[in-house]
């Protein structure tokens, strides 16, 4: 069993605290990392993947903290940041050579490692071929199997899923839930169906600070009695609604428009009906709207 | 390592630019010698293959600029460091991969310029001495074309490898290419450009003139001036990647 404890971890950048006295334990499965840009989850990844290392507090990897046992450590994670460039002479294969050989693996166990994560990502046929002429998406495969090429036993994604069309999603979600089994997977993203679909778990950060951690029944639970549907033709109720609620979701039919509204009070309408609660309710509720990118 | 070293070199050898200026430069090597007698067609070679340095320099440089900052440009310098071996390793894969980039190039283009002239003159006449050469007139070293070439060779490799340390230095503390290319280039070029202006106490000790060697066969540079020289060399080989460690770990680079 895997155990990561982030302890009371701070990370400063003069006055301003990137991340905030945040502690979390985590053990095998996926955690979703939730929050709006700017709220420190790249940070906090970076932390974990000993890219920064934090003002104050520590990370316990398996009672050890990673930084006495840094070498070991970097040798079970594997790390995919937001943002990844690969070298456009570089074939996939040699790509994944590369990063084979900083990572440590011998060349024959490389080789293997690379034909069988180069299927499973969908490139074998294409593995020759110079990344510089492969979409957004393949390069984002590319990226995918080289985190996995140590069989990593703590994954770090940061944004995994940008630039995939729906089918490659859902297979990149599928291979997460197939590895998750034995490695603590921290999925950074905004795109929440991502989230709801493989996170064991969904970490919230807003403003440096974590906010809420738990399961989605969990987290869901805590937002019943605080989602209204709202049906009115009544554009000077519909101005009102939108001035004072967060409204998640606006749509305009043919006799009436649907607003959905989260609300930590009771709402004085009368048209207003208690819903369930859905993710993306919780992502309004606790963040702005103009950070909801893609539900 | 050897994964890694080669790498490398397909990182800074194989792009589009790069080759391109490589192969003009080549192609323009052969034609820098002149017809002439033997000692005339040898004193070109050794006077050309100085006046060439600025393309060797331009090549040098258009490969090192980039080292350090296409890592961080496409975040991969965070991918690399979150590895086993990255932070270790990739800093000696690099200097030691520029190092053999940079020789090939510059030992490439000296060889076309050397092969221009011995095809000249049938390859003839390497045993003249220096000292019957128009450009090393009045000198008195012994030393004659064929001894001259093989020091210039061995002189080139151990200076491109201490250019290639100086030049992953200024791209692992730059965020633009082109600041380590203007920067490396004028580091290089400033005894070439120069030279008229400088006191020759101060030329003699420039790394370009320890790798064009010739320059101090001519000048008659002491003994001293020579150890100082690869002492310069083996120093910076040795402080440079050391900074350039330091820098590419560095938090926030970006």
């Amino acid at each position: 069993m895997n155990k990561l404890e982030i302890k009371n971890l701070t990370k400063s950048y003069g006055n301003k605290n990137a991340n905030n006295n945040i502690t979390i334990t985590l053990e095998n499965g996926v955690y979703g990392l939730l929050g709006p840009n700017g709220a420190g989850k790249t940070t906090l990844m970076k932390q974990i993947a000993t890219l920064i290392k934090p003002t104050t507090g520590e990370i316990i990897y398996n009672g050890k903290n990673i930084y006495s046992i840094e070498d070991e450590y970097r040798g079970v994670i594997g790390y995919l940041p937001q943002e990844f460039g690969v070298y456009k002479n570089f074939s996939a294969k040699s790509f994944l050579q590369y990063i084979a050989a900083l990572k440590g693996l011998a060349k024959r166990e490389a080789n293997k490692k690379i034909d069988e994560l180069l299927n499973v990502v969908g490139l074998y046929d294409v593995r020759n071929k110079a990344i510089g002429k492969f979409s957004g998406g393949m390069k984002r495969r590319v990226g995918i199997a080289q985190v996995l090429l140590n069989d990593p036993k703590i994954i770090i994604l940061d944004e995994p899923t940008a630039g995939l069309d729906p089918q490659e999603r859902t297979r990149f979600r599928n291979l997460l839930s197939a590895i998750s089994k034995d490695k603590i997977i921290i999925l950074s993203t905004h795109i929440i169906s991502d989230i709801e679909s493989i996170a064991k778990e969904t970490i919230m950060i807003k403003d440096g600070e974590m906010i809420m951690k738990g399961s989605h029944r969990e987290i869901l639970s805590d937002m019943n009695g605080k989602v209204y549907r709202i049906r009115t033709n009544d554009e000077n109720q519909l101005a009102e609604i939108q001035s004072k609620y967060k409204v998640v979701n606006l749509q305009r039919g043919i006799d009436f428009t649907e607003l959905r509204i989260v609300s930590d009070e009771a709402i004085p309408y009368v048209n207003a009906q208690v819903m369930e609660p859905k993710f993306e309710d919780v992502y309004m509720f606790y963040f702005d709207l103009e950070n909801t990118k893609e539900v | 390592m050897g994964q890694l070293i080669k790498s490398e070199l397909r990182k800074m050898l194989f792009k589009k630019g790069v080759l391109i200026v490589w192969v003009v430069s080549l192609l323009f090597g052969t034609l820098l010698i002149h017809n002439g007698t033997v000692s005339e067609v040898y004193a070109d070679v050794f006077f050309k293959s100085y006046g060439y340095t600025p393309i060797m320099g331009l090549v040098m440089f258009m490969i090192l600029s980039g080292a350090y900052t296409l890592e961080y440009n496409s975040n991969m310098s965070d991918l690399i460091n979150t590895t086993k071996n990255g932070k270790k390793k990739t800093v000696i894969a690099k200097g030691i991969g520029a190092g053999i980039a940079i020789s090939i190039v510059n030992l490439s283009i000296v060889t076309v310029i050397y092969l221009d002239g011995l095809k000249k003159v049938h390859f003839k006449g390497l045993d003249i001495p220096l000292k019957n050469l128009w450009y090393f007139k009045g000198i008195s070293s012994t030393l004659n074309v064929f001894e001259m070439m093989l020091i210039m060779i061995g002189t080139i490799i151990i200076a491109s490898f201490f250019f290639a340390q100086l030049g992953l230095y200024l791209s692992s503390i730059s965020k633009s290419a082109s600041i380590p290319f203007i920067l490396g280039g004028l580091i290089m070029g400033v005894p070439y450009i120069l030279e008229a202006v400088l006191p020759s106490k101060f030329i003699v000790m420039t790394p370009l003139w320890g790798m064009i060697s010739s320059q101090l066969i001519k000048h008659e540079v002491s003994l001293s001036i020579m150890i100082i020289q690869g002492t310069i060399f083996v120093a910076g080989c040795l402080i440079f990647p050391r900074l350039t460690y330091k820098a590419f770990i560095k938090e926030n680079k970006r």
